[in-house]
């Protein structure tokens, strides 16, 4: 076993029980606990089944179950026991025949306390995402019922650090924007653009591994003359994604975008979504915030025109302390032209333009966090989502209890960025310099660079690069930097550089620079 | 007096019926199984599983995290999980 998966499985404390054991053990031994009966999640003739976004994935040496959508990023490596019946639950198989596939496969010696773990097993896949149920769309996974992801047992490693392909990759298709934000985080830099044909060739190498989640980063891709064959090229590969923009959309290209189905909402069908920005309901507050004269006027007729051509666009609005209590305004105007999905997060610090001024107050965050439920409460047919951050300050304690339950970086570890000139990083919020570029897709294949030496170091710098900060002497660093990993773009914002202790660290001692 | 017969007879009875249900439920519960252990499927994933062994410690199935979250200040978990689109500065 490589010796980071040992680690790994001591950063996660799991079981003492080892990974494999001989051949006919017992569930029950195995598991080695009493528990109280408790009341199965389906019924016998309950027909349960992987719902939709969810797919099932070979990823080599084991089994991914990933949320094929653009909308949240969440995958899990199923554990053995998990991989060994989820492959069952087409929906086509009762409760009880799952019940009898299991203690078939599994043979236990208690078979009734061997079903209650089935049951446990199951709850866990139930919530708190909904991955199994009794309605819905099914999962993907099924329609070929010839060719069902299945589990190689004979190599099967769990738990991992990272997926044996990525689960999603972001495409930089240009850097190049109609607009000019104040608060746009963006490095924006000038940068060579691989040509329609080059990109194909990428997308290509995306859908041969498998990868459905092919998000957009960077600028406005209506920049690039090509971008209805891009968009063509990725949706007909099957790639979920979302098109965000402050371009005007005429009539013409929003026909060209309903033909492609992007923003349509349709249940059970890939989610391609279309996002349009909205930040003010005053034009000249708006045009001030873009850099793009009469931008109310122009978002106002985009939202119109795809509303007619029937798609469903996102309005989404970045709060500053020039615009935050606009929202309201904004829903009230932008549903008043048939919108209906809603988005407000509130301004960060961009290394690229940064102004302090743009940070919403301390009150103007309690206010929000006061006044966006009422908003989402009077509007129940709308979708209006909205980031809560009051801006509290947290106690070292909860610093050091949150710490161990970080979000997991995925720049490496299931994710990553082509730029625009076809280098690969790992993280879109991290300068696009030599030093933090793990490849090139015109030079080599995705997989060898997803296996290479450079993604490996880049995600487990060595010590000495952490000189003068408080990880290079710390003694979980093997721990941090083998498990979850952190926040590069947060030490980078709060403290200048990549290698150095995030603010959420709680053996970090330095002030941070104000990120949010 | 009560007929001592006419109960050995509903006891009787009883007692069949009931033998009857069990052994059906018994054979019932072995054709379930069979059919079970014909299933494509379930032949192949036995055949798979043979060889190696599974240690069955669920560890709630994630191996990995899966809420990844690159918004600053959601941190913690967004609401809606990690958007491309929720980053503060994207259009």
């Amino acid at each position: 076993m490589p010796e980071f998966l040992q680690i790994w499985q001591g950063v996660r404390r799991l079981p003492d029980a080892p990974f494999r054991v001989s051949g006919a053990e017992d569930i029950d031994l195995i598991m080695n606990r009493a528990k109280a009966p408790s009341a199965s999640p389906f019924a016998s003739k309950d027909l349960p089944r992987l719902l939709a976004p969810w797919l099932l994935r070979d990823d080599r040496d084991n089994l991914l179950l990933y949320k094929c959508t653009y909308v949240d990023l969440k995958y899990r490596v199923l554990s053995p026991v998990q991989a060994l019946i989820l492959p069952f639950f087409s929906g086509e198989r009762s409760y009880a025949e799952i019940q009898s596939i299991w203690l078939h496969l599994i043979k236990p010696v208690r078979k009734a306390e061997s079903l209650r773990d089935l049951d446990e097993i199951v709850r866990n896949l139930m919530a708190p995402d909904e991955i199994i149920g009794l309605t819905g769309v099914p999962s993907d996974s099924f329609k070929d019922k010839t060719n069902i992801p299945l589990p190689d047992f004979n190599r099967y490693h769990w738990p991992v650090e990272r997926t044996s392909v990525p689960v999603s990759v972001q495409v930089d298709l240009t850097n190049r924007c109609v607009a000019n934000c104040r608060y746009c985080y963006a490095e924006r830099n000038s940068c060579q653009e691989l040509t329609t044909a080059e990109w194909v060739v990428v997308f290509n190498q995306f859908s041969n591994l498998g990868i459905r989640i092919v998000d957009m980063a960077g600028a406005d891709p209506f920049m690039r003359l090509d971008v209805f064959d891009l968009l063509r090229a990725m949706v007909d590969r099957d790639f979920t994604f979302s098109v965000s923009t402050k371009s005007h959309i005429s009539p013409v290209w929003t026909r060209r975008l309903a033909e492609l189905g992007i923003g349509r909402d349709q249940t059970g069908v890939v989610a391609r979504g279309l996002q349009v920005s909205v930040d003010s309901v005053d034009n000249k507050l708006a045009s001030w915030l873009t850099g793009v004269s009469n931008y109310l006027e122009r978002a106002k007729s985009t939202t119109a025109n795809l509303v007619a051509a029937g798609l469903s666009p996102r309005i989404k609005c970045v709060m500053t302390a020039y615009n935050w209590d606009q929202s309201a305004q904004i829903v009230e105007l932008f549903s008043s032209l048939g919108a209906r999905r809603f988005q407000f997060v509130q301004y960060g610090r961009s290394l690229y333009r940064h102004s302090d001024d743009l940070f919403l107050t301390r009150e103007q965050k309690l206010s929000l966090s006061e006044s966006m439920p009422l908003l989402v409460a009077a509007h129940p047919d709308l979708e209006i989502v909205f980031q809560d951050d009051t801006g509290e300050t947290k106690t070292k304690e909860q610093i050091k209890a949150d710490w161990p339950q970080r979000a997991v970086c995925t720049g490496g570890r299931a994710a990553m960025l082509v730029h625009p000139n076809g280098d690969v990083s790992l993280c879109e919020q991290i300068p696009h310099i030599p030093a933090n570029v793990v490849g090139n897709l015109l030079r080599e294949s995705l997989l060898e660079i997803w296996n290479g030496a450079a993604v490996d170091k880049f995600i487990h710098p060595e010590r000495s690069r952490f000189a003068g900060t408080v990880c290079s002497s710390c003694s979980d660093f093997d721990e941090c930097h083998l498990g979850r990993g952190y926040c590069y773009r947060d030490a980078l914002s709060a403290f200048g550089g990549l290698h150095d202790a995030p603010p959420a660290c709680p053996r970090q001692e330095k002030v941070p620079l104000r990120l949010v | 007096m009560p007929d001592a017969s006419e109960g050995r007879r509903k006891f009787l009875k009883t007692a069949l019926i009931s033998a009857g249900a069990v052994i059906g439920a018994v054979f019932a519960r072995k054709a379930a199984f069979a059919s079970v252990a014909q299933d494509p499927l379930v032949r192949d994933m036995a055949n798979r599983s043979r060889n190696a062994s599974i240690a069955t410690h669920d560890d709630k199935g994630a191996a990995l995290c899966n809420k990844a979250s690159c918004n600053p200040g959601c941190q913690d978990g967004c609401s809606n999980g990690c958007q491309s689109s929720c980053k503060s500065g994207k259009a």
